[in-house]
């Protein structure tokens, strides 16, 4: 545990650099004085103050948390359930069903978009939170799909048929062994499917309603001006939040461990 | 370990939703509601809050758009049924020809009469019966004097070699094209196909030339005089300008655009004279003045410019000239002609450039 | 008898799902690429718009960059991630599903906005100006060129190309290694050997989730070089600009099909690695019941 691994460290060091300098380009201009996003010209924390003024954006970041929280967690149960039956299959079948319930991921967003916008229209749903939270559970099964089936392909068999000679019921066994086994897999597909969702512009363009924009909608409409530094201020908030929570969520293990 | 702070993270998420969603639904339903779709962030912050206060019967449903034909794909098969939208000129001019709008009529409007009279009765609505504008321009030239030392006044600097890499161009079909044709002497309408294959030569010919092409991104790097010029409207360069002092507009004399953003009410819509309410709330002085301040595009009411002082009023980039005017065309829709202008279009836009 | 119809039954939501939403979807693109809309309303079969999208010299140009800006991108994700996954295994279980999170956790914010931080990044006046200046180097700008692009994709989606690879590594058995290394295989006999058929199933997860965005994005190249025009790009030209009152353009249709056919004729490659050895595996498996 003690061992130095200053190749390993020094690797994910610099990946993790190359993925933060964006962000942190992206939090220091939040303070900046003028509404420029390359040079940086003095501090100020106005950009802060329109935020908060701005109903418009928190809104619509309400908006896409609610939409990327549901979608996930329903987009994770199907892919699941999903994954679990396609491990089942045999390899030519399963080949084919993968290729199909990929198809979301290769279709040109504003394909799937549009071709669900009509969907909905045709079956006179109207625009709005519901379709939009069906197109994206639509779009995020695939990745759940790809982030359990791997597991699924490792799973052993015979230890849940074990359980059930033992006389567990097949929902006791299969919370208790299969699930276990494929957590890692669910999990990332649950994280894979908000980052998404939260992400996804094109297609929540065309399933929303009146009333009811996600935060990239939003965004993505601001062409008439420069989009305001407001947004910056309001993603480095957001990520702040999501930092610390990770942090004191990784605090108490250590505790446990020196404990334990 | 991970389930813990996954569950803890979509307990945070969770609690700001349902907090969200509370402040978000506080509000009664008895109200008529006034759908109103327009360009993101094209509005003052507070305009329609103030117009909810003084009208308590009503509620404004808003949403945007970041392009007319976005806008148009979805009001044709959404089927949503909206009041009030805010279009471009030959978006409006296409809207018409097929019979989308509803007829406005302006003498019910209390303020219809502080509305610029040179500015309406244009090609895209002759008769000025579909549309009242709500912001207009010109295009032209942005440009840094210290990377630009002759006077700028042609479309023909923009092929000039000096600027090899110098240059950024507008991405946008009807508006790029339309300077290249000006630039050759046609009209910004045609349809005639000889013209429109001479206006793409002539940009496939400057494309090794030009830095980058864009709409939102290409702004900044002027600011930051990363790049010498721009060919974009005059409210971006109003906006530009803004940030750097430096920066200046031409419109060349060749001749140039002149853009409208007007406020149009959809035949299918549920609510008109909620529409013209706010329509009329909207050309109000005091309101027009603070919602120009705000989004920085000219104004074509006459009282709100007055309001908004001399500085606005002498600004040749604010308030182009009349002679300046003269020489600008408007935009309206040219019906199948368009498929040529797309076509040519995609050719400079696929040219490669090595 | 009734095991195997509990089974079929069972696959019956997941189709139902696929249809609706996927099937369904992808039955219009079909549609709208092989049938014209009359001027009265009605349909008419038609060739154009397929003959269209694979004689036009641009198209065809377009899909090979875009197809070669993908394989650079996912390549080089694949360069970059795999380590990563496999350090990140390595890691005392402590911390490792926290510095994972931390993989994903840029891609939370919005994506607009972090390629524009990108781009300012990149920019001459703006922090590669800075840095050229601070080393006392003439460089020039990024912005406008095929590095851009890739530096964009791979920042976008190399998340994506960690995460199933970090799974399946998760499960598997250390052991296998070290009994390998006490059989005497070198370093690259245990990659090529061992961990490289076990992780094959995340490889291949991961290859397709960062080469299938890759292919048709057209944010990445319209913010950072707008001067060429990805596959991606075009279509989402096709469609907003040739707004018709149908909404759906012809040419369009048929390139996003196309397309589909390319990415899934591709993919159906890659997964030949992973399935090869799984057939292998399940003959073994009958064999032996």
């Amino acid at each position: 545990m003690k061992k130095h691994h200053p190749f390993r460290n020094l690797y994910l060091g610099l990946t993790l650099l190359f993925l933060y300098a964006p962000i942190a380009v992206l939090i220091v201009f939040s303070f900046n004085a003028d509404a420029n996003r390359s040079v940086f010209t003095g501090f100020s924390l106005k950009w802060y103050e329109k935020l908060f003024e701005s109903d418009a954006l928190i809104q619509s970041l309400v908006n896409s948390l609610i939409v990327a929280v549901l979608s996930s967690i329903i987009a994770t149960i199907i892919g699941t359930y999903g994954a679990l039956i396609i491990g089942k299959m045999r390899a030519k079948y399963r080949n084919m069903t993968i290729n199909i319930i990929n198809i979301p991921m290769i279709n040109a967003e504003i394909v799937t978009g549009l071709s669900l916008m009509m969907l909905f229209v045709f079956l006179s749903i109207p625009l709005g939170f519901g379709t939009l939270l069906i197109a994206h559970v639509m779009f995020n099964v695939p990745y759940v799909i790809m982030s359990v089936l791997p597991k699924v392909k490792q799973l052993n068999n015979s230890t849940y048929e074990a359980a059930l000679d033992l006389g567990a019921t097949p929902g006791y066994a299969f919370r208790k062994v299969v699930l276990p086994d494929l957590m890692p897999g669910v999990i990332s597909g649950l994280l894979m499917s908000f980052t998404m969702s939260l992400d996804d512009f094109i297609i929540s363009y065309f399933t929303t309603g009146p009333g009811f924009p996600t935060l990239s909608v939003t965004i993505n409409s601001m062409t008439k001006k420069k989009v305001p530094l407001s947004v910056n201020a309001l993603s480095a908030l957001m990520f702040v939040i999501v930092f610390v929570v990770l942090l004191i969520a990784n605090l108490p293990k250590k505790g446990e461990k020196k404990n334990g | 370990m991970g389930k813990k702070i996954i569950s803890l993270v979509l307990a945070l998420v969770m609690c700001t939703s349902i907090a969200g969603m509370l402040t978000a639904c506080g509000g009664g339903s008895e109200k008529s509601k006034i759908y109103f779709y327009n360009w993101g962030d094209y509005i003052g912050e507070d305009i329609i809050e103030l117009f909810e206060e003084e009208n308590p019967e009503y509620e404004v449903v808003y949403d945007t758009f970041a392009t007319n034909e976005e806008m148009y794909q979805k009001i044709v098969s959404s089927g949503i049924e909206y009041d009030l939208l805010i279009p471009s000129d030959y978006m409006i001019s296409r809207m018409i020809k097929e019979d989308l709008l509803m007829e406005i009529d302006t003498s019910k409007l209390e303020n219809y009469k502080y509305i610029d009279e040179s500015l309406t009765h244009l090609e895209y609505d002759p008769d000025a019966k579909y549309s009242v504008p709500y912001t207009w321009g010109v295009m032209g030239i942005v440009y840094n004097p210290k990377l630009v030392k002759e006077p700028v006044d042609s479309w023909s600097i923009l092929w000039d070699k000096k600027y090899d890499q110098q240059i950024l161009m507008l991405d946008s079909v009807r508006d790029t094209m339309g300077c290249v044709l000006k630039s050759l002497g046609y009209s910004m309408n045609t349809g005639d196909a000889k013209e429109i294959a001479e206006a793409r030569d002539k940009l496939i010919e400057g494309k090794p030339l030009w830095a980058d092409w864009g709409v939102d991104t290409v702004k900044e790097p002027i600011v930051n005089e990363s790049y010498a010029m721009l060919l974009t409207w005059s409210g971006d360069a109003m906006e530009i300008m803004a940030e750097n002092e430096d920066i200046e507009f031409a419109v060349p004399k060749e001749g140039s655009n002149i853009f409208f953003d007007s406020m149009v009410i959809p035949k299918n819509s549920r609510n008109p004279e909620g529409a013209m309410k706010l329509i009329d709330f909207l050309c109000r002085t005091d309101i027009a003045a603070m919602n120009a301040e705000y989004i920085g595009y000219s104004t074509p009411q006459t009282e709100a410019l007055k309001e908004l002082g001399d500085e606005y009023i002498n600004d040749p980039t604010y308030n182009p000239s009349k002679e300046v005017i003269d020489r600008c065309e408007v935009f309206y829709d040219i019906g199948d002609s368009m498929d040529l202008w797309n076509e040519a279009w995609e050719r400079v836009r696929q040219a490669s450039v090595d | 008898m009734k095991n195997k119809l509990n089974k079929a039954l069972r696959a019956v939501p997941l189709y139902v799902w696929v249809i609706l939403f996927t099937v369904i979807p992808l039955f219009m693109i079909v549609f709208y690429a092989f049938f014209k809309v009359q001027d009265g309303g009605g349909y008419e079969f038609t060739m154009e718009f397929i003959q269209k999208s694979v004689t036009n010299g641009d198209y065809i140009h377009s899909f090979l960059i875009s197809v070669k800006y993908a394989a650079v991108s996912t390549v080089v994700c694949l360069i970059v991630g795999y380590p990563v996954a496999y350090f990140l295994n390595q890691i005392s279980e402590r911390i490792r599903d926290f510095i994972m999170v931390l993989f994903l956790l840029p891609m939370w914010m919005n994506f607009i906005i972090r390629t524009y931080a990108m781009r300012s990044l990149m920019e001459k006046n703006g922090l590669l100006g800075f840095l050229w200046d601070f080393l006392g180097i003439k460089g020039g700008t990024l912005i406008g060129t095929e590095a851009a692009i890739i530096i964009g994709m791979v920042y976008n989606f190399l998340p994506f190309m960690i995460l199933p690879i970090y799974t399946s590594l998760t499960k598997m058995d250390r052991g296998l290694i070290e009994a390998a290394q006490d059989l005497g295989a070198n370093k690259i006999k245990v990659f090529t050997k061992v961990l490289l058929p076990l992780t094959m199933p995340g490889i291949v997860s991961g290859i397709t989730m960062v080469f299938m965005p890759s292919v048709t994005t057209f944010v990445i190249p319209q913010m950072l070089n707008n001067k060429v025009m990805t596959i991606g790009s075009i279509i989402e030209y096709k469609f907003k600009q040739e707004a018709s009152s149908t909404a759906v353009s012809g040419v369009g249709a048929a390139l996003s099909m196309v397309l589909m056919i390319i990415v899934i004729i591709s993919m159906t490659f890659v997964n030949r690695f992973s399935d090869a050895e799984e057939i292998r595996e399940e003959k073994e498996k009958r064999r032996v019941n």
